[in-house]
């Protein structure tokens, strides 16, 4: 039992006279333990019939044969063989093949994000090599952009965000998930196998015996940060309004969910409250699961996502420390002094800025004040004043009342005096800038944000409708019933002699990557389908169950499924493959007659046109503009918010890092990515939408930033070609669009550029060939040709 | 690049001086030209439409509908959490005598605490208007309009929960990725204003509603028809104005070139119809530079009809300002407007009275005023205004009765009304059971209120179709529908 202080902080609600009672009768009756165990935890469910297995996403993968197609010359690998089987069916074949600087710029987009470079573009097109395509895919791969654009979408995922969202409105800054950020990425450019990656997310802590370990590696380090995994959802219970057994349940929820539909495919969470109304899944199903996790998520011994005063002396945090590889206890010291030194320094800086911000807002204070009291009637005006020349410990009662009943009149709120001075306004912006860039160099105590299972969870039983308060009988761990064979009994043990951990994550882990799990594997070639091609083979990319779409081209996603194992679970090499072949290579035209034959591409019969996600439209700009700072890693980079809501990236000196490095915080979204449909993380994304509204057009050509980009990218035009107009023009064709402009393109946009100067040359005659051609990068940047990819 | 110390942004009221010095002219003269305007003729189906609900053009133009319709414009007063109707539009006596008590017939219901007792209504209904209906002192401004309004009594849905609820409400069936109602109806009808969105959400500046934006989302509509949230603090819409100097001239032509490679780019790219939607974005940016400001400036309002819609006032000034704004809106011919309320207020699981109260102090006088403005204006003859949530609430407590007493959600049986064009004034339709715990007379399902917002639009539910892989989808789905006929004047 708590301290009693400690109750109300840690959302415990104290217990009542009545339940006293109740718990003294149990005793009394010689204290019944209830009914037994749930049985079906460990053998056969009698809600989940043999009828039930036989559906196709239960039942194992098996590896179909490769048709023959009658086109065989569009076969480069059996992909091509099933797609084209479904196109010659229906008359139809696959569409030509795109050009070679379509192809170089969809696959540069693909893989890593951003846009080749024009030498990369003219050496792929000089490249006579027959194998240019395939050796172009392959340095993309190697490429460390790569992990940049691919993380992303397990980030999505994942729910991946650097704040707690949830219930609280205030949104917590959650500091060390980047770490995690950090992990994906590099395990996805070292292309760490798929179901190592899984069993290091899910049990990484149960891998190796981190606490005992006599060296810390590298690996015994990302091993821990991967189990970052299960803590990355939206959490509010880190405060004591939002922290009841209840949050906490909603919390485990939302992981279940990112689980579920993430990884297995199954909505498992609608088995919450209640056994799944269209799949298999019955609600002990949900428990079972639950129950697998307890041993690190138990909400009856809840461990808090941050610091706080009075929960860091009565609960565990969820932190284990970071500790750099191979640092001898000396240099661990050594840092931690550096480091102490460096924020102390930084503080000071912080300190001076907000000195200097005060000292500037002091006579705009005064003013505004001053305006303000005018309205009073003279006696009252100058007793206000005198209170506010008092210093606060110093005050008389009745002054201390005259604080307290106008408080409302005497205080000015940062966005009025923002709002009275554009001056003051600018300079506050960039003092608050500044303070961001100094803060965000602070290096406190390095964490990492893991999941570890501290042995003896507390029994799980169901939750009649998924409520605390309404136990059912008790379960045991245990996977869904209807993806085992009904009869071998979820088996867990302590990993290592001696360890205090059940274990049960780990067996769980095993289990949902062997090779004949029948969802793994399709649900994550499935995904990185989707990717590539727009939509999956089964549509609903995160329900594989009775509601969702059955798979367009089921031997297909059989044949990449067994294919994927085979092939030790590399995900560079399922992108290889789908990349090689002649489906990928199509073109992306349209005609009438294809959109009768195969209106939404079910077939494939054409690349679809992908507009730009929000991270490449943000990071091509900065690439194309010479302003990508691509140093990897690390905290992310700050945000700054304006009155009105618009979020920008804060830059670093070199110009600004990718958008997979900036502050992702729930509530702060740069408002560029959100426009172009960068996914709220509520808990998590499995497929963005694309909206086409007229805000998006509005930020490209309205903001600040962006037109900022559009002048980089002048300048940069320039030094490389010179003066003259006509160069101009097409090297902005081959940065942006990855092409040569047509005739009519050339000739249109010469016109514009006389317009341009014609107009800069009556006021900044000097300039006016550079502002000419600054206004023909940023239309160039707004135009459809830069946001559809072919 | 920026020059320094010159952001003086481009404010409306400067836009349109410089416009009529001739800066602004050809930005003008390009986008109001025929061939990005277009004609407001409202076009033939037959001209444009494919017999399976594909279309060769996808605009927002104004599209003559199935028959004459009795509404021109929707104003959906969206009560997200489910409001009581025991405690608001339908009192109970029975339930209010045996509160306190269990009652047999609630036994075996889907979301409630077997062992809960009934509660009785905290509140106290009198009757009103001519009608005589009764309305409880909750919502004291509605009613004395309840002689304008038709009241549902007898509405029930297919879900407990608030995500499938919403799903189901807004857009047909419980599950996420279909078209909402107000996507279906502009893509429909069009709008009858080119310069403004035709389908505009005034969502809560304190916060998103549970489902967030998926609850105006087109669904495999094109996406053209999804709404656009208009903030309604502030500048309406961010970057609404250039963020940076450039001289007019400039931007007027880049806008010119945007518009030209654009163009090209289609033209090169046909059957693409991501590319006229992106287009048309563009197009309606450019528009938007000068009207949204316009349409959303209050200041533009007589002080005693902001006073009138609680503006300035708390708890009333951030609902009373999107219910102005909303008239606005429509009186400029914006076909759907939806307005929001931050979180689930209506959800009083606990604290019945107190959030009751507070929910109904930040609506109730907002409501009022717009159903009187849109009478005085004569807009209510056109307009259809619906006020209603995803559910409605248990007359069990869902917590031991007392003064934390709350109710649970209850899909069985809810309250809502409509108001305005078409609808007929002053009537009662449909009853629950003795305790308000489910519907059963004169039934409503979501899929026929559904059926009848359409009807009064003159849009016939079964016409309305997108196919989609064979299904011709329906804002209705597979479901039957009945037009309520009983409802309309």
């Amino acid at each position: 039992m708590p301290p009693k202080q400690g109750l109300d902080e840690l959302s415990v609600r104290p217990i009542t006279k009545t339940e006293i009672a109740r718990v003294i009768g149990w005793i009394a009756q010689g204290s019944p333990v209830g009914k037994p165990a749930d049985a079906q935890g460990i053998g056969t469910d009698p809600l989940v019939a043999e009828k039930d297995r036989q559906f196709w996403a239960f039942q194992p993968p098996k590896r179909p044969a490769v048709p023959a197609a009658k086109d065989h010359g569009r076969v480069r690998n059996p992909i091509d063989a099933f797609l084209l089987a479904g196109l010659e069916a229906k008359g139809l074949s696959l569409a030509p093949e795109a050009d070679k600087l379509t192809l170089i710029r969809r696959a540069y987009f693909d893989l890593t994000g951003l846009p080749p470079a024009p030498e990369d573009a003219q050496a792929f097109l000089a490249d006579r090599d027959p194998d240019a395509y395939e050796k172009m895919i392959d340095r993309l791969l190697a490429s460390p952009r790569y992990g940049e654009r691919w993380g992303r979408y397990w980030l999505d995922l994942a729910g991946y965000a650097d704040s707690e969202g949830g219930k609280i409105a205030a949104d917590y800054v959650r500091p060390d998930a980047w770490r995690y950020r950090d992990y994906v990425i590099r395990s996805f450019n070292a292309d760490k196998p798929y179901d190592r990656f899984l069993v290091e997310q899910i049990a990484g802590d149960e891998l190796a015996d981190y606490e005992h370990a006599a060296v810390v590696t590298p690996e015994l380090v990302d091993i821990i940060v991967a189990t970052g995994f299960l803590r990355m959802g939206p959490d509010s219970t880190n405060d004591r309004a939002t922290n009841a057994v209840e949050d906490r349940l909603d919390m485990i929820a939302d992981e279940m969910d990112i689980l579920g539909s993430g990884i297995m495919g199954l909505t498992i969470r609608c088995a919450r409250c209640h056994s799944h109304k269209y799949d298999p899944i019955p609600q002990r199903d949900y428990y079972r699961m639950v129950d697998i996790f307890k041993g690190a998520y138990d909400y009856y011994d809840w461990m808090m996502p941050q610091k706080e005063p009075i929960a860091k002396r009565i609960t565990p945090l969820r932190f284990l420390p970071y500790i750099t590889p191979g640092a001898t206890p000396v240099q661990l010291m050594e840092q931690q002094q550096a480091r102490e030194m460096r924020d102390s320094e930084l503080d000071a800086q912080i300190e001076k800025l907000k000195g200097a911000r005060e000292e500037k807002a002091a006579p705009l204070k005064k003013k505004i004040l001053d305006q303000r009291l005018a309205q009073l009637p003279q006696g009252l005006r100058d007793d206000l004043r005198k209170t506010l020349d008092t210093p606060a410990g110093q005050r008389t009662e009745v002054q201390k009342y005259l604080a307290q009943k106008f408080e409302k009149l005497l205080k000015i709120e940062p966005q009025e005096l923002n709002n009275a001075d554009a001056a003051y306004r600018r300079a506050a912006e960039e003092n608050e800038r500044q303070i961001k860039l100094l803060e965000v160099q602070k290096d406190p105590e390095p964490r990492i944000r893991a999941l570890w299972d501290r042995g003896s969870p507390t029994p799980t039983y169901i939750l009649r409708r998924g409520e605390a308060a309404n136990p059912g009988p008790l379960m045991r761990p245990g996977v869904p019933a209807v993806l085992t064979d009904g009869k071998t009994p979820f088996a867990a043990a302590p990993p290592w002699p001696g360890a205090r951990s059940t274990g049960r994550r780990l067996a769980f882990a095993k289990w949902l990557t062997r090779p004949d799990n029948p969802l793994t594997a399709r649900v994550m070639v499935n995904r990185i389908w989707a990717h590539h091609f727009g939509t999956g083979i089964v549509k609903t990319v995160g329900n594989f169950g009775h509601t969702g779409s059955p798979p367009s081209n089921p031997e297909l996603l059989d044949w990449r499924a067994t294919e994927f194992a085979a092939r030790g679970w590399s995900m560079k090499a399922m992108h290889r493959l789908i990349m090689t072949s002649s489906a990928y290579r199509q073109s992306s035209t349209a005609t009438p007659a294809l959109d009768k034959a195969d209106l939404d591409n079910v077939l494939l019969s054409r690349m679809p046109l992908k507009r730009m996600e929000a991270e490449l439209v943000y990071d091509t700009l900065l690439a194309i503009s010479g302003q990508l700072d691509e140093r990897r890693f690390g905290p992310p980079d700050p945000v700054q918010v304006r009155d009105d809501g618009l979020v920008t990236p804060i830059g670093t000196e070199k110009g600004w890092r990718r958008s997979v490095y900036t502050a992702q915080r729930r509530t702060e979204t740069a408002t560029l990515l959100e426009s172009f449909d960068l996914p709220p993380m509520s808990p998590n994304c499995l497929e963005r939408n694309t909206s086409t509204v007229a805000i998006q057009a509005l930020h490209l050509l309205n903001n600040a930033m962006v037109e900022k980009l559009a002048g980089f990218l002048a300048e940069k035009i320039r030094k490389e070609t010179g003066d003259d107009a006509r160069q101009q023009i097409e090297r902005g064709y081959r940065l942006a669009l990855s092409r040569p402009p047509s005739a009519e393109e050339v000739n249109l946009s010469l016109a514009a550029w006389g317009r341009f100067k014609d107009v800069e040359a009556k006021t900044e005659p000097q300039s006016a060939n550079q502002r000419a051609l600054a206004a023909f990068c940023h239309a160039l940047v707004n135009s459809a040709a830069f946001l559809y990819v072919d | 690049m920026i020059r320094e110390g010159m952001i003086a942004k481009i404010t409306r009221r400067g836009f349109f001086d410089r416009m009529s010095d001739g800066i602004y002219g050809t930005a003008l003269a390009t986008l109001l030209s025929g061939d990005v305007y277009g004609s407001l003729r409202p076009l033939m189906a037959a001209e444009t439409d494919l017999p399976d609900g594909h279309r060769r053009i996808y605009d927002l133009k104004p599209r003559a509908p199935h028959f004459a319709p009795k509404a021109k414009a929707v104003i959906h007063l969206f009560m997200n959490g489910g409001p009581s109707q025991v405690d608001l539009f339908d009192p109970k006596p029975r339930l209010d005598k045996h509160s306190g008590e269990t009652y047999e017939t609630a036994g075996g219901a889907t979301n409630v605490d077997h062992s809960g007792k009934l509660l009785g209504s905290p509140f106290t209904f009198k009757q009103y208007g001519k009608s005589g209906a009764w309305v409880s002192e909750l919502a004291p401004h509605v009613a004395g309009h309840v002689d304008d309004i038709a009241l549902i009594r007898s509405m029930y849905t297919v879900h407990f929960n608030h995500e499938q609820a919403l799903f189901m409400i807004h857009s047909g069936r419980p599950v996420p990725g279909r078209p909402s109602m107000g996507s279906w109806v502009v893509f429909g009808l069009g709008s009858e204003n080119q310069n403004l969105p035709a389908y505009v959400v005034l969502d809560d500046p304190l916060g998103l509603p549970i489902n967030a934006t998926w609850n105006w989302q087109n669904g495999f509509l094109p996406p053209l028809y999804q709404g656009t949230r208009l903030r309604s603090v502030g500048s309406p819409i961010l970057d609404l104005q250039p963020d940076y100097e450039k001289p007019a001239e400039v931007l007027t032509a880049e806008r010119d070139l945007i518009a030209r490679l654009d163009r090209i780019h289609k033209r090169s790219h046909p059957n693409q119809l991501q590319l006229d939607a992106r287009i048309a974005s563009y197009e309606l940016a450019a528009r938007l530079q000068m009207e949204a400001s316009d349409a959303l400036d209050l200041a533009k309002e007589s002080p005693a009809t902001r006073e009138m819609y609680g503006i300035g006032q708390e708890p009333t000034d951030s609902y009373g300002r999107r219910c102005l704004m909303a008239r606005r809106l429509v009186e400029r011919g914006v076909r759907f407007v939806q307005l929001y309320i931050n979180g689930q207020i209506w959800d009083n699981h606990s604290n019945l009275e107190g959030g009751m109260r507070e929910a109904s102090l930040r609506t109730d006088k907002p409501v009022a005023a717009l159903l009187q403005d849109l009478k005085q204006r004569g807009l209510l003859d056109s307009t259809l205004v619906i006020w209603g949530g995803e559910f409605g609430r248990m007359p069990i407590a869902q917590t031991d009765a007392g003064p934390a007493a709350g109710r649970d959600h209850n899909p069985k049986g809810f309250s809502v009304w409509m108001a305005g064009a078409g609808v007929k004034p002053g009537i009662v339709y449909g009853a629950t059971d003795d305790i308000g715990y489910e519907a059963v007379e004169n039934k409503v399902s979501v899929t026929d209120w559904h059926a009848t917002i359409l009807h009064l639009l003159g849009l016939d539910y079964q016409k309305l179709v997108f196919d989609q892989s064979g299904l011709k989808e329906k804002l209705t789905s597979v479901y039957e529908a009945r037009i309520i006929q009983e409802i309309l004047a």
